[in-house]
């Protein structure tokens, strides 16, 4: 890490991360308005990490991978920062190098299956044509690499899955697809946006035990992006909480669900009812909504739902750094971090 | 009574705002251009029993395509059973027609999961809000206004929302505007059908707060209908499971969540990912094998036994399991043939599908 970090990242490893995000802002241009969507994020991901990125919509969490893939439209948007993979500037590279390194080295799950595959190609051409784009191989290859594939992703009979198409297959089904293309060229880096949210929770388990074996076996880092904190515990190394387009805490997951500092995600933890513990407690909800922002410029965003906001939290960039009593690890962008609870 | 509510009669004649008996809703399949030949059904609800005391809250949970919704829109009447009877204080809502039937609907009424889809995008909040009331209160409009706002406020909402259209809203205060709406003629049973699973996280809990503040102040009867366990296990008293059409469990809140009999619960329950590393790292989990079957073609004998892990070689293939009570846990059904099997730990999970804890104690 040679680069001045302005806003503070989050890593303090000594190793070579895999991918450095830094400062990075995502402005959207409409007419003479301005949105930035994403403000100054910094985090990294080191190989065979995986790291989490909790929000909720508009918190910028997937408009930040977005913009690293080179998926945003070029006109009306306005990236600046760096993001760097194997030392490389992602940013400043050219659209060719980029969907070279697209799909082979860095590759993408989403949300949405269904609109994600193409609805007139059979899934195992789908699965084939990676192959064939990324790699030397034939297609009778290509498909016969494409059953074994599927078939390690948990779907039955792959063969004769092989010829049938998106909308033949279930939503797990589907997602299990688009998990099988991703992996297709053994890629270093797997992005997944909400890759479960659409689906319902028994099949969600499945999914999420398949992502973690996967990883786990091949060494692959990822980026886990979702709302849902529990999918977030069982799963993440680290965990980033973003608010309106900024990080406001990151920690490794036992620090983070033990010592939440933030008062958002504080209140979250609180906010939420929880299957393992005692029912009948009222829910303590976070007041407003996340339209109820201020610019990070001016005051902290979170400050009008906030129950601890004073005066004090009205002043422009509070930063995110170590708290006095918490770990080097811990950043906090919090002028009235929560206490430190003990058990 | 019919099967499967036999064990509920003998508890006690409570005092049961909702008594839904063997409540059925099949859709025909329909093939061929000229002549409409019906080629099979869609068993979306097939033979659901249950009651709902007055002042209480049942929660329905299930995954998509359970029929846990079309339960729900059965119960009110927007869609059409084919079967079954549905009693709303002692009238039998099933067999009301014309104005007695619009009666009825007064009564009972529906917040719905998307707010943004159930509200009309061109009719002002005012609008909205009266309009319930125009069908079923004849006074005056400048009363109706009045008791609009009132109800706003009641939601949180400032009065001045009434001028407003829902697309200025977020989909926190949407729900708000649904809820009061749902609420303005006075019901006495109200179906909320995910109320919350539309929402942020972080707005999720503020919903859910309203929901029982406005219990307690108007003693209403709720059944919650959602995919969320977490959620529906903190706001209910008595829980359902659904699984395929049909009620595989049921119980308390806290005795099925403490003691879940069904393969099904067991296996739904140890899917939900807990906001806590420690818990998380500890849990066994109990995965499931394959989707949901068709609910045109479900599976004979117990519609589970395609995915069950506790599945055995006899019965489960063959005999359809009736719902019925367990055995020293009252008013706790269950529709498995092992359920006792399973209580008493003789019969237990193929070992294939158990994923274990990542922390070993």
């Amino acid at each position: 890490m040679t680069q001045t970090q302005a806003q503070g990242g989050t890593a303090v490893t000594e190793r070579e991360p895999l991918l450095e995000i830094d400062n990075l802002s995502v402005t959207f241009k409409h007419r003479r308005s301005q949105t930035r969507a994403v403000d100054g994020v910094s985090y990294s991901v080191d190989p065979g990490e995986i790291v989490g990125v909790v929000g909720e919509s508009g918190s910028g969490k997937s408009v930040t991978v977005l913009a690293l893939m080179g998926l945003l439209p070029a006109r009306g948007v306005e990236v600046t920062g760096q993001v760097r993979y194997k030392g490389q500037d992602l940013l400043s590279m050219g659209d060719r190098a980029m969907a070279k390194l697209r799909g082979s080295e860095i590759a993408m799950v989403f949300q949405d299956p269904i609109s994600s595959l193409n609805p007139v190609v059979p899934i195992g051409v789908q699965v084939a044509e990676v192959l064939l784009t990324h790699t030397k191989t034939t297609k009778k290859a290509a498909m016969a690499e494409s059953v074994d594939l599927l078939r390690r992703c948990g779907i039955p009979d792959p063969e004769r899955r092989l010829k049938e198409y998106p909308h033949q297959l279930s939503g797990g089904m589907r997602q299990r697809a688009l998990i099988a293309m991703a992996l297709a060229c053994k890629p270093k880096l797997l992005i997944c946006d909400e890759p479960t949210t659409a689906l319902d929770v028994t099949i969600q388990a499945q999914v999420l035990e398949l992502l973690k074996e996967l990883v786990t076996d091949s060494g692959t880092a990822m980026i886990m992006i979702t709302h849902d904190l529990g999918v977030v515990a069982g799963l993440c190394d680290h965990v980033n909480v973003m608010y309106s387009g900024r990080i406001v805490e990151s920690a490794p997951r036992q620090e983070l669900f033990a010592h939440p500092r933030h008062r958002y995600t504080h209140g979250l933890l609180a906010s939420i009812p929880r299957l393992d513990l005692p029912r009948g407690e009222p829910l303590q909800p976070i007041p407003g909504t996340p339209r109820d922002t201020i610019t990070w410029s001016k005051a902290c965003a979170f400050a009008p739902r906030c129950r601890h906001a004073t005066d004090e939290c009205v002043r422009p960039d509070i930063p995110l750094e170590p708290l006095p009593d918490s770990p080097p690890d811990h950043p906090v962008r919090c002028v009235h971090p929560a206490e430190v609870t003990h058990g | 009574m019919a099967d499967g509510s036999e064990g509920l009669d003998k508890l006690d004649q409570r005092d049961d705002l909702l008594v839904v008996d063997d409540l059925k809703v099949h859709f025909p399949i329909k093939k061929g251009l000229v002549v409409d030949r019906t080629v099979g059904h869609v068993k979306a609800v097939d033979g659901v029993s249950l009651r709902v005391r007055r002042g209480s809250t049942y929660g329905l949970v299930g995954e998509s395509g359970c029929g846990k919704s079309t339960f729900g829109r059965a119960v009110l009447r927007l869609e059409e059973p084919t079967g079954g009877t549905v009693t709303l204080d002692g009238v039998d809502v099933s067999a009301l027609s014309g104005e007695k039937l619009r009666q009825a609907r007064r009564r009972m009424q529906m917040v719905f999961q998307d707010p943004l889809a159930s509200l009309d995008p061109r009719q002002s909040v005012q609008s909205l809000m009266i309009e319930p009331l125009r069908v079923h209160d004849p006074r005056p409009q400048a009363e109706l206004i009045k008791r609009a706002a009132d109800m706003l406020e009641l939601v949180g909402m400032p009065r001045s929302a009434l001028a407003k259209y829902p697309h200025e809203f977020s989909g926190g205060q949407r729900q708000r505007i649904g809820i009061a709406r749902a609420m303005i003629l006075n019901p006495d049973l109200v179906i909320a059908d995910e109320p919350v699973s539309a929402l942020d996280v972080s707005v999720q809990a503020q919903v859910i707060n309203l929901l029982e503040r406005l219990q307690k102040e108007f003693g209403l009867t709720y059944v919650v209908i959602a995919h969320d366990l977490a959620v529906v296990r903190h706001i209910s008293d008595r829980v359902g499971v659904m699984y395929l059409g049909r009620l595989v469990e049921e119980a308390d809140a806290d005795e099925l969540y403490q003691t879940p009999l069904h393969p099904y619960t067991i296996a739904l329950m140890s899917a939900i990912p807990i906001p806590d590393p420690e818990v998380e790292d500890r849990r066994e989990r109990i995965l499931l094998r394959g989707d949901l079957p068709s609910p045109a073609n479900p599976p004979s004998g117990c519609r589970f036994h395609t995915r069950c892990p506790y599945r055995q070689p006899t019965l489960c293939d063959t005999e359809v399991p009736e719902l019925r009570v367990i055995e020293g846990h009252p008013g706790h059904r269950v529709s498995c043939h092992w359920a006792e099997s399973i209580l008493a730990g003789r019969v237990e999970p193929a070992d294939s599908l158990v994923v274990e804890a990542a922390v070993a104690e």
